[in-house]
């Protein structure tokens, strides 16, 4: 019996380096692949994952330049626009102040309906506007890679919704290059 | 209830004890078989119950008829007219000759407008697809908004002869079906007026 014991005992002793090497790399290499994926499922993946919301200032920082505050109307009987029956117009502006001398891009926000998830995108040319340098749609960039500094500007945004759709909504901004992260104002026009 | 002894010089023990022996096995190989056949037939039934392999990539196909609207998951449509003509002509001077199957329809999407347009558009005549053409200005990629339908025509050029029998339209808000929602539309083409020439709706708001 107590040679048996000295034997066990002998045992962890002779492979002592090696259990001190697994208790150290088994762990890692579970951490390792757990990060490894966890960061291609989420930071890497380019999807819209981590929304970045405005504090009591209605502005919030991201990707090199201040995002907000946010403004939005309803408004239902337009004058001068091509508007269907049974719709409203919900407007929205954007302001964006750039930061940096390398002014983030984006694609055109998306007013999302908290309740439903349904998704909207701005419909200028269904409402007979053509483009204007003075209301842009999307984000401003640089003319030269950072060149120079672009004034702050406004998105102007027409959204054409069903009549009966309530907010509240979300404008979501997905400026170029955030990654997973986006810019998320609440509105309820 | 003694069991009377046995006459001496009769049979042995041996030959008494193998008719069970023998039942016993008779009854093991009769359950094997039964159990065998059950399980065929399991099998059987489990292949009747089963799926085709392509089946995870089958759409899901809402019918409807003209005039009623068919809401697919991301697709909402209502054919409101079907005509057929010799000749078709948009609002900006393109005229085109030939045998002319002309779709009004109001479409929308209803969950989100990002990248959806009524790129699917096709008919299903016997065993031919003809997909709208892309000729003129008409609502074939027109792109749509969640809720609020947009109206335009289609065209389709058929061969001469061939408006007749039972149609089915085609429609989907992106070019990739597999697994998503497609709006199909029941077509008798017996039914449609004739004309000599059609002009195509504007594409815009339903008026």
């Amino acid at each position: 019996m107590a040679a048996m014991t000295t034997g066990a005992r002998g045992w962890w002793r002779r492979n002592a380096l090696a259990l001190g090497a697994l208790a150290v790399l088994l762990p890692a290499t579970i951490g390792g692949i757990g990060w490894w994926e966890w960061k291609y499922a989420y930071p890497d993946s380019s999807q819209p994952v981590w929304a970045v919301e405005p504090g009591k200032s209605g502005t919030t920082e991201l990707q090199g330049a201040t995002w907000g505050p946010v403004q939005a109307k309803e408004i239902t009987d337009p004058e001068g626009l091509d508007m269907p029956k049974g719709a409203k117009l919900i407007l929205v502006g954007v302001l964006v102040t750039p930061t940096s001398t390398k002014a983030p891009g984006c694609e055109d926000p998306v007013l999302v309906q908290k309740s439903t998830g349904h998704r909207w995108q701005s419909a200028r040319t269904e409402l007979g506007l053509s483009w204007n340098k003075d209301e842009p749609e999307t984000c401003i960039t640089s003319p030269e890679e950072g060149a120079q500094k672009v004034e702050p500007y406004k998105l102007i945004l027409p959204y054409v919704v069903p009549a009966d759709v309530e907010g509240p909504f979300s404008v979501d901004v997905r400026p170029r290059l955030a990654g997973a992260r986006f810019v998320r104002f609440t509105v309820d026009p | 209830m003694t069991i009377p002894p046995p006459p001496p010089g009769s049979a042995l023990p041996a030959p008494v004890s193998t008719p069970p022996a023998s039942r016993r096995s008779r009854l093991r190989t009769t359950g094997i078989w039964a159990l065998s056949t059950g399980l065929v037939i399991t099998a059987w039934g489990l292949i009747q119950v089963q799926q085709p392999d392509d089946a995870p990539y089958d759409s899901f196909v809402t019918t409807t008829t003209v005039g009623k609207q068919g809401v697919a998951r991301n697709l909402a449509v209502t054919v409101t007219e079907v005509r057929a003509a010799r000749a078709i002509a948009d609002g900006e001077g393109w005229r085109a000759e030939g045998t002319w199957l002309v779709v009004d329809l109001d479409a929308a999407t209803v969950e989100n407008q990002f990248a959806a347009a009524l790129s699917v558009a096709n008919l299903h005549l016997g065993h031919r697809t003809y997909s709208a053409t892309e000729r003129g200005e008409t609502a074939a990629g027109m792109p749509l908004i969640t809720g609020v339908p947009r109206h335009g025509s289609i065209a389709f050029e058929l061969p001469e002869g061939s408006l007749k029998g039972t149609a089915t339209l085609e429609f989907a808000p992106t070019y990739g079906t597999q697994g998503d929602g497609v709006v199909e539309v029941v077509v008798d083409l017996d039914d449609v007026a004739r004309q000599n020439e059609v002009v195509l709706d504007t594409t815009g708001w339903p008026r």
